[in-house]
C-alpha cells in the first residue's frame, strides 16, 4: 500500500491520466452525500482531461462484491479504480481479484484502515491521507507489517484461524497466536517477545477502538483539484456541502471542521468577488460566509418550529415537556419577540426583527444554556429564488437519499424521483442477495442516489428536499417524543437500548440515516437530562422482511465532539455468540439487520467496553 | 352579436394549448370556418358602419359610439386572425418536425386524415424538399428523434446513464460494458445510437 498525501495528489492523478490512455476506469461511490459530492468533485476533474470513465453506485459490501464479478472481472483492461468513501476497512486489492496492472485508489473518511492493504504484495492499493494523521498510521503498518512477517516466517501452514464465522464481513485482522519466534534481527528472544506483545497490543487498539471518521472525501478531493488548479464556484460549494455534512453528523468534532473553513474561507473570498451594495443579478450563484444558527433549517420554517425540531435547542431546553415548552416561550419574551411573529414562516417575519435577531440571540441564549449557538457556514444565493445555507443543502440532500418513495407520498410531499429506469426490475434483480436477509430500500436506493446526483445544482430540487426534510424531521421529533415519554429506553449494562415495534411513522426508519437521525436526537437528550452519557442502540421494525434495522451510536461528552464507535466490533462478537441471523452490508460497521426472533438475545449479548 | 365576438377563436386557441404536446390532431375544420365567417361578418358590420358616418356628413367626434364600434370590430378581427395563424402555425411548425424524424412510419396514415388536404400538401412537398436536402449527406444523420440532429455536436465526450442492460459494446477505442444503473463518460460516436434507441439517456 502507498499512502498518499496532499502533496502527492497531484502525482496520482498524474499516473491516473497515463492509465487512462490504454485502460479503463472505474469509479465506485457510496450513497451518502460526502461521497456524491466528492464524485462530482471528481468527474468534472476527469472530464475535463477527457478521462473516460464509469460511475458504480455501491450501498453497501454485497454491490462492492457484484460488481466485482460482474464489472472488474470481466474487464481486460481495467487500469484504474477508484473508490468514494468505501473501501478503507475492506481488504481491496483481494476483493477485486488480485490483479497486478490494477491501481486501486482509496479516498475514504472511514477508519481505521485494513492493514491488510498494507502489506508488500498489495503495493497496488493507494491510499489518500492527511499529512498529519501518517506518522500514526505508520507506526500500525509497521507493527502489523512486523508481526505478518514473523508469522510467515514461524509457521507458514498455519491455518486460518479465523475467529469469526460470519461470512459477509472482510474487515477483522487475522490475529493468530503464536508461542514461539526466531530471532535473527539482533534483539534478544525476550525483547524481542516483548516488543511483539507490544505490536499485538496496539494492532488490537487501532481495531477494536472503534469506528472513526477522518477527513472528509469531499474535502480531499477538493484538495486534489485545488492542486491541479481546477477548481471553481461549484466545486467550492460541492466541498462544502460535504463536510459540512460531516459536521452536522457529528462526524467531525468542532476543531477539525473550523480547520477546514478557515481552509475554505480563502477560497471562497478568491472565487466571489464582492461587487458593491446592490449588485446582485439573477444568474447570481455566489458563495458567503456567514454565522449559521444549529437549529435546523431556519429560514425555511417559523423559528419557533426551528428551534422546537432541532436536536441541539430540543435537547437543552427539553422541549418534548410542558416545562420546556415554556422555557422556549420565555425565550422568546426575553428576546422581545412576540409569539405571533416567531410562529410566522421565516421570510414574513418583521424585517428589524430579522436584523436583531441574531444578537439577541448572543445575548440571550447562553442564559438558558444554549452555548454554542452559532457556527461559521457558508450560503450560496442562486438568483433572486433562494439562498441556501450550507447546513439547508446538506439536510435536504440526505433526505431526498435516505427517504423512500412511498413514505414521502405519505408525508405528502411531492418529489420528482428520478424516472429514468425501470426501477421494478432492478428491484427483482437485487432481492437475490443471496444468505443475507433483503431490506427495503434495496429498491429505492439507486433511485434515490440519481435524484440526489441530479438535484445538486437545482434550487427547485433543493427547496423540495427542504420540504420533504422538514416532514422528516417533525415525523423524528414526534417518534422520540413518543418514546422519550413512554419510557420505553432501557439501560442495559452500559448502553442504552430502545426497540420500535409500531408506531405512525416506523416505514419512514428502514434507512439508517433517518435511524441515525432519531438516535442523534435521544442522545442528545439524554445526555443533558439523562444521568449518563451512554451509547445509543436503536432497532426499528421492518414488517415485510421481517427484520430490525440496528443502529448504534456512541455519546460525545459534548455536543461537538465525537467518540469512536466500537459496536461494529461488538454486533460481530453478539452475533457469534448468539448464532443471530444477521446482515452486516453497509459500509458502516454499527448499522445492522437482524432477524426478528434473534434481537432480544442478541441485544442481551451486547458487551460494549466502556 | 356580443356572444360572438371572439369566443369561436378562444375555442380554437383553447385547442391549441391542449394538444401541444400530442403528435397532431385533426383539423378542426368547423372552428376554422367559424372564425373565418366570424371575420367576414365583422368586416361587412365595419364597412356599413363607415359607409353610414360617410353618407351622413356629420363631424367623426360628434358619433363617439360609432367610432368605438368600429375600432372595436376591427380590433376583433385582428385578434381573429392571429388566433388562425397561431393555430395554422403551430401545426406546421409539429409537421416540418415529422418530416425530419425517422420512424414515424406506422403513424404515417393515422396523421393523414388528421391534416386537412392543405396540410397534407405541404406535408408532402416539405417532406421532398427534406429528402432532397438529406441526399446530399447521406453519411451524416440530420435526423430529429433523438439523433444528431442539424446542430453539431459541441463535446468530444459525453456522460450517459445506462437505462437498460445492453452488454458489451465493442467500439473502435475499446470496449464497454454497459450495466444498468452506471453512469458513464464516453466518446459521442460511440454511444449515439444506443442513445436513440433508448438503452442510455444523456445527462446534460
Amino acid at each position: 500500500m502507498v499512502l498518499i498525501t496532499e502533496s502527492y495528489f497531484s502525482r496520482a492523478f498524474e499516473r491516473i491520466k497515463q492509465d487512462s490512455v490504454e485502460g479503463n476506469c472505474v469509479l465506485f461511490v457510496a450513497s451518502d452525500v460526502d461521497a456524491i459530492c466528492a464524485c462530482k468533485i471528481f468527474q468534472s476533474i476527469l472530464k475535463a482531461d477527457l478521462i473516460q470513465h464509469k460511475l458504480v453506485p455501491v450501498s453497501g459490501h454485497q454491490d462492492l462484491e457484484k460488481a466485482s464479478k460482474d464489472i472488474v472481472a470481466d474487464d481486460p483492461d481495467l487500469r484504474t479504480i477508484i473508490m468514494l468513501n468505501c473501501g478503507a476497512p475492506l481488504e481491496v486489492f483481494e476483493l477485486f481479484g488480485n490483479r497486478e496492472e490494477v491501481k486501486i485508489y482509496v479516498i475514504d473518511s472511514h477508519r481505521p484502515f485494513n492493514l491488510d492493504s498494507c502489506l508488500p504484495e498489495s503495493k497496488n492499493v493507494l491510499i489518500f491521507e492527511d499529512a498529519s494523521e501518517k506518522s500514526k498510521l505508520n507506526e500500525y503498518m509497521d507493527a502489523y507489517e512486523d508481526i505478518m512477517v514473523d508469522e510467515d516466517d514461524n509457521n507458514s501452514e498455519m491455518d486460518d484461524s479465523n475467529d469469526e464465522e460470519d461470512d459477509n464481513n472482510d474487515d477483522r485482522p487475522r490475529q493468530r497466536r503464536r508461542l514461539t519466534e526466531k530471532g535473527d534481527d539482533g534483539l534478544s528472544r525476550s525483547e524481542r517477545r516483548r516488543k511483539r506483545q507490544r505490536q499485538r497490543r496496539l494492532l488490537t487498539e487501532y481495531y477494536e477502538s472503534g469506528v472513526y471518521h477522518a477527513n472528509s472525501t469531499a474535502g480531499q478531493v477538493y484538495a486534489l483539484a485545488t492542486q491541479l488548479a481546477r477548481t471553481n464556484n461549484d466545486l467550492l460549494w460541492l466541498a462544502i456541502i460535504g463536510i459540512t455534512s460531516q459536521y452536522i453528523f457529528e462526524r467531525i468534532d468542532t476543531d477539525k471542521y473550523l480547520k477546514y473553513i478557515s481552509l475554505l474561507n480563502d477560497d471562497v473570498a478568491r472565487f466571489n468577488l464582492i461587487h458593491g451594495e446592490g449588485a446582485k443579478r439573477t444568474g447570481d450563484s455566489s458563495i458567503q460566509t456567514e454565522e449559521d444558527f444549529r437549529f435546523m433549517l431556519f429560514r425555511h420554517w417559523s423559528l419557533q418550529d426551528s428551534m422546537y425540531h432541532s436536536g441541539y435547542v430540543a435537547s437543552k431546553l427539553g422541549l418534548w415537556k410542558e416545562f420546556g415548552r415554556r422555557r422556549l416561550l420565555n425565550m422568546f419574551a426575553k428576546m422581545g419577540f412576540s409569539i405571533q411573529q416567531c410562529e410566522q414562516v421565516y421570510t414574513h417575519m418583521d424585517i428589524n426583527l430579522k436584523e436583531i435577531l441574531r444578537n439577541k440571540i448572543e445575548t440571550v441564549a447562553p442564559l438558558y444554556g444554549l452555548t454554542d449557538i452559532c457556527f461559521p457556514s457558508f450560503a450560496r444565493t442562486f438568483g433572486w429564488k433562494q439562498r441556501f445555507s450550507a447546513s439547508d443543502a446538506v439536510y435536504s440532500l440526505v433526505t431526498l437519499l435516505e427517504t423512500s418513495p412511498e413514505s414521502a407520498i405519505r408525508l405528502g410531499e411531492d418529489v420528482l424521483w428520478n424516472k429514468d429506469e425501470d426501477w421494478d426490475a432492478l428491484e427483482e434483480a437485487t432481492d437475490n442477495i443471496g444468505e443475507g436477509l433483503s431490506s427495503i430500500r434495496r429498491r429505492w436506493w439507486m433511485r434515490n442516489f440519481y435524484t440526489v446526483y441530479d438535484s445538486m445544482d437545482s434550487a427547485e430540487e433543493l427547496e423540495r428536499g427542504v420540504k420533504l426534510c422538514m416532514k422528516v424531521q417533525r415525523a423524528v421529533v414526534r417518534q422520540s417524543t413518543a418514546v422519550l415519554e413512554k419510557r420505553a429506553v432501557r439501560v442495559i449494562k452500559n448502553f442504552r437500548t430502545v426497540v420500535m415495534r409500531d408506531g405512525p411513522d416506523l416505514p419512514l426508519f428502514q434507512h439508517p440515516l433517518t435511524l441515525s437521525k432519531l438516535a442523534l436526537f435521544l442522545t442528545d437528550a439524554y445526555r443533558e437530562h439523562g444521568n449518563r452519557n451512554l451509547p445509543f442502540v436503536i432497532a426499528s421494525y421492518d414488517e415485510e422482511h421481517e427484520s430490525f434495522l440496528v443502529v448504534a451510536t456512541t455519546g460525545a461528552p459534548t455536543f461537538g465532539d465525537v467518540r469512536k464507535n466500537p459496536f461494529g466490533m461488538a454486533f460481530q462478537k453478539a452475533a457469534e455468540r448468539t448464532q443471530a441471523r444477521i446482515s452486516f452490508d453497509s459500509f458502516e460497521t454499527s448499522v445492522l439487520q437482524i432477524h426478528k426472533n434473534d434481537l432480544d438475545l442478541f441485544i442481551e449479548n451486547l458487551f460494549v467496553a466502556a | 352579436m356580443s356572444s360572438m365576438m371572439g369566443e369561436s377563436s378562444y375555442k380554437l386557441a383553447k385547442e391549441a394549448k391542449r394538444t401541444s404536446d400530442m403528435l397532431i390532431s385533426t383539423y378542426n375544420d368547423d372552428l376554422v370556418q367559424n372564425v373565418c365567417r366570424e371575420i367576414r361578418m365583422l368586416h361587412a358590420r365595419a364597412e356599413a358602419s363607415v359607409r353610414g358616418m360617410r353618407n351622413s356628413n356629420t363631424a367623426p367626434p360628434n358619433v363617439p359610439s360609432q367610432l368605438t364600434q368600429i375600432m372595436l370590430h376591427h380590433l376583433t378581427i385582428k385578434r381573429n386572425k392571429r388566433i388562425l395563424f397561431a393555430y395554422h402555425h403551430q401545426r406546421l411548425e409539429k409537421l416540418k418536425e415529422l418530416s425530419w424524424g425517422i420512424g414515424r412510419q406506422s403513424q404515417e396514415r393515422q396523421i393523414k386524415e388528421a391534416l386537412s388536404k392543405e396540410e397534407n400538401d405541404f406535408l408532402e412537398s416539405y417532406g421532398d424538399l427534406v429528402n432532397n436536402y438529406k441526399s446530399h449527406f447521406l453519411d451524416i444523420d440530420l435526423g430529429g428523434n433523438g439523433g444528431v440532429g442539424l446542430d453539431p455536436p459541441l463535446d468530444l465526450f459525453i456522460e450517459v446513464r445506462v437505462l437498460r442492460d445492453a452488454g458489451k459494446i465493442i467500439t473502435e477505442y475499446g470496449e464497454l460494458n454497459l450495466t444498468k444503473g452506471n453512469q458513464e463518460f464516453v466518446r459521442r460516436s460511440d454511444v449515439e445510437t444506443l442513445i436513440k434507441a433508448g438503452y442510455l439517456k444523456h445527462i446534460a
